[in-house]
């Protein structure tokens, strides 16, 4: 039961995060692609670390960069 | 999942063993003050909170609690126990090593997790903590609530969500970079106003027809890759005189004047500032270190920093903030100080490079050039100075010297520079323009990119908080109606209505509870409400939130809860017991022997279970349960210290216990003047009710009904020993310890002859109205009363 629950507060997180990253999900769709799966992982729910949340900000930030440099090429 | 068993060895004050035998029914256990009866609810709340107790939380309790949950007296070499047994034959063993590491095992293993699932808060609530919860700050009570209402989940994205944004910003340096892109677009715009490509284009095209014969290149990165190199070309075929010319323009532009006034004012700003500021700081300091002590007690009012009144909060905050404005004000001078310091040093360097050019360095060698020469290896020097973030007085004195004087030379070069070494450095401005539009779009396009991701993180926090909003709102009304339904069952007829949980508007993250107090609504409980409501007021926030959602096969524990409650009140709560709880497990500690004695003759015995503690005597026994339910043993344990005491302890149980019994069998007593009514005694009840019983109290014996002669005689017996013993305790102070044990032992005796000897219910147990008959559940005896 206890893991039900976990899994449905994960899918909650992630509900609310789809509806609200649309304008995201058509600008940037890794960077929306790798916060819904973060969320489905249930990563937003549980403490993270400083050093966690800035990884995780390192990944969407360099996901950008490599999309800009495979369109220049 | 009930409780079916609690045992105790050597934890708190359980001495070698304790067992609280539930039977899986509802529990009340009554021990007089001290009798360790709190030692089970602690017991429940550590194997909870995996080894931790809250109100053992101190400096004196060790870094493991072992100082407070092992009993001080606990023989060498003997692990503290706590063995908690539920129905279905599942159990979790506690052990505590004498450093205080505790460990669980379960049966079966995932029980542990499953227990230590259960929240505290709607576990056990104890007599301090009755009203705590009301008396909490709203942010408090938010942080109390927002787990049980299942949306602690939710407040947790939110942080990580809005820290995660925050990440993003630190980690793309986006501040940098915008701050870059301004400067970038300063410099270009000063040749392509629209930064557009078309212009970049068009004017470089222009330029190119100077520079390249034949075909110039369409495309822009091309153009200025080719015009860069050609420039360049031209440049280093220069003559030395003509590169002199060059360099001494590019000298000229770093206007190093306007760059040493614009850091001697930033600097000379911040100057005026800071002295004011620090002491003003200091105060803000001291005056919130008094906020904080503030936050123990009043927290609407504080001290104001600046003029000593007392003032809001919220007026304090803004104190604050105006505080916070200034050095943030500050900062930002600081930032301007800083740039103004670098942008000087990097020019000076840069004119100091041009002067190493060959071409320079001959033409300074003149004697027309010494003045410039000395005045740029003054400059020199203090650039040499590396280890320095910032200009020292004397070396500003320096430069204010030096600078005018190397911009009087390089400006009188400057004016003999030609025409055509002009336009080759106008024109490689521009293509070094071209280049930074280049870089602003890049850069524009790396800000685009992460302001989308922080705005749609800020938006996911945004509507995380708003569902938790709606969510706790639609929780809380829903809460709020039981609270006021129970409040209305403690609190029936009384001028305080509309007991709710409501989330405030202007503030987020809080909740309050509101109330209509005599007609007016009230934003808060603490405004108008007297300790003993507040009581009753966290009992019903207590009970709405136990029984909220699915926790209804969870037991609740309730450790001295009506201590403020007068009688009446303390009867609405049996009620609340009897009526509302009916599907919970309830273990019910209480201290007050009035009250466990109303409990023991209301509450039905096929659902709950009578349990009392024996005074306590010391650590090595620990507590320890006495075999009378009537609470004799507190008068056996003042045997020794006073008969009289005693005495009086017996006449008290038997006020209280016959007052019960003769409400319940309606005996009819004869009416007295005023208060007298509520003060009848023991003897009076005895009498009436041997009277009556000689006529009303009847045994089935082979199929007929005859009068029940044995409880009369030991209630008589009763009688005329309250008179004799009982009186001399109250008056004359003369009696000797046989004479009361006599005294316990028959009044015992006269107590249980209200019971049935073959099923142990009461006479009272079942009450056929139609035919004016109480009996016991089996119907062995019956008592007519019409």
């Amino acid at each position: 039961m206890v893991g039900n629950e976990a899994r449905n507060k994960s899918e909650s997180v992630q509900d609310i995060l789809c509806s609200s990253l649309t304008e995201l999900a058509e600008q940037n769709r890794e960077a929306y692609d790798l916060l819904v799966q973060k969320a489905s992982e249930g990563f937003f729910e549980q403490h993270q670390t400083r050093g966690a949340l800035k990884k995780l900000a390192t990944q969407l930030l360099n996901m950008a960069e490599t999309r800009e440099s495979e369109n220049e090429d | 999942m009930r409780i079916k068993t609690i045992s105790l060895s050597w934890f708190r004050g359980a001495g070698d063993r304790a067992i609280l035998n539930t039977d899986l029914k509802n529990v009340v256990v009554y021990g007089s003050t001290g009798s360790g009866k709190s030692s089970f609810s602690d017991a429940i709340e550590y194997v909870v909170t995996k080894g931790k107790i809250i109100h053992l939380m101190h400096e004196y309790s060790g870094s493991r609690q072992e100082k407070g949950t092992i009993n001080t007296h606990a023989p060498a070499g003997m692990n503290p126990t706590i063995c908690i047994t539920f129905e279905g034959d599942g159990s979790i063993d506690a052990r505590i090593a004498p450093d205080g590491t505790p460990s669980f095992n379960g049966k079966p293993e995932d029980l542990v997790d499953a227990i230590q699932a259960w929240e505290l808060e709607r576990l056990i609530l104890r007599q301090n903590e009755v009203a705590a919860f009301v008396e909490k700050t709203k942010g408090e009570k938010y942080s109390v609530l927002l787990p049980l209402l299942g949306l602690e989940y939710l407040e947790q994205a939110a942080e990580n969500i809005i820290k995660l944004s925050q990440s993003v910003e630190e980690v793309s340096e986006l501040q940098t970079k915008t701050a870059n892109l301004n400067v970038l677009k300063q410099e270009a715009n000063k040749y392509f106003p629209d930064l557009s490509e078309e212009t970049v284009l068009k004017v470089l095209q222009s330029i190119a027809k100077d520079y390249i014969k034949g075909t110039i290149p369409t495309k822009l990165q091309l153009l200025v890759d080719t015009l860069s190199e050609t420039i360049k070309q031209r440049a280093d075929s220069l003559t030395p005189e003509i590169t002199r010319h060059a360099l001494v323009m590019k000298m000229d532009e770093e206007d190093l004047p306007a760059k040493l006034e614009t850091m001697i004012e930033a600097e000379d700003k911040i100057l005026g500032k800071v002295d004011t500021l620090l002491d003003s700081h200091i105060e803000i300091l001291q005056q919130a270190s008094k906020y904080i002590d503030k936050l123990g007690g009043d927290k609407t009012e504080v001290e104001c920093p600046a003029c000593g009144r007392m003032i809001r909060t919220d007026e304090f905050d803004k104190h604050v903030q105006g505080e916070l404005q200034a050095f943030k004000d500050l900062c930002s001078d600081r930032d301007t100080a800083i740039e103004a310091r670098r942008a000087l040093r990097s020019s000076i360097r840069q004119v100091l490079a041009f002067a190493k050019d060959d071409s320079i360095s001959s033409w300074l060698d003149l004697e027309k050039q010494k003045e410039l020469k000395e005045a740029l290896g003054k400059v020199s020097k203090i650039d040499e100075k590396e280890w320095q973030d910032t200009y020292s007085s004397e070396d500003k004195a320096i430069l204010c010297k030096a600078i005018p004087v190397i911009v009087e030379h390089v400006k009188t070069a400057v004016a003999t520079v030609p025409p055509s070494t002009q336009k080759l450095i106008d024109d490689s401005k521009v293509i070094e323009a071209s280049k930074k539009v280049t870089s602003i779009s890049v850069l524009k396009e790396q800000a685009v990119v992460t302001c989308g991701i922080i705005q749609a993180l800020n938006s996911g926090e945004s509507q995380i908080r708003n569902s938790i909003r709606s969510r706790t709102s639609k929780i809380i009304q829903t809460i709020s109606s039981d609270i006021q339904a129970l409040w209305s069952r403690i609190h029936p007829n009384e001028p305080i209505e509309d007991v709710k949980l409501y989330l405030p508007e202007s503030t987020d993250k809080s909740i309050d509870i509101g109330l209509r107090f005599y007609g007016l609504e009230q934003p808060s409980p603490r405004l108008t409400l007297s300790e003993g409501h507040r009581n009753s007021l966290g009992l019903c926030i207590f009970l709405a939130l136990a029984r909220l959602g699915d926790n209804k096969r969870r037991p609740i524990f309730l450790d001295d809860i009506v201590s403020s409650l007068d009688r009446g009140h303390r009867g609405n709560v049996t009620n609340l017991l009897l009526q509302d709880l009916t599907d919970r497990q309830v273990l019910l500690f209480t201290h007050d022997r009035e009250w466990f004695q109303e409990l023991r003759v209301l509450l039905p015995p096929n659902n709950w279970k009578f349990l009392v503690l024996k005074p306590w005597s010391n650590p090595s026994f620990g507590l320890q349960w006495s075999v009378s339910e009537d609470t004799f043993d507190d008068a056996r344990s003042l045997i020794d210290q006073s008969c009289e005491s005693a005495g009086n302890c017996v006449r008290q149980i038997m006020d209280t216990s016959l007052a019960i019994a003769s409400e319940k069998l309606k005996i009819k007593m004869p009416y007295a003047r005023g208060d007298r009514n509520d003060h009848r005694t023991c003897i009076e009840f005895l009498e009436s009710i041997v009277s009556e019983a000689k006529e009303r109290l009847r045994r089935e014996e082979a199929s007929s009904w005859k009068i029940c002669q044995d409880p009369i005689g030991d209630w008589k017996k009763a009688h005329d020993l309250i008179i004799s013993f009982a009186n001399r305790a109250s008056h004359t102070g003369s009696l000797v310890p046989a004479e009361v044990e006599n005294l316990i032992q028959a009044c015992e005796v006269a107590l249980g002859r209200f019971k049935c000897t073959e099923c142990g219910t009461y006479i009272w147990r079942a009450d056929q109205v139609s035919q004016e008959i109480m009996q016991c559940r089996c119907g062995k005896i019956q008592w007519r009363y019409g």
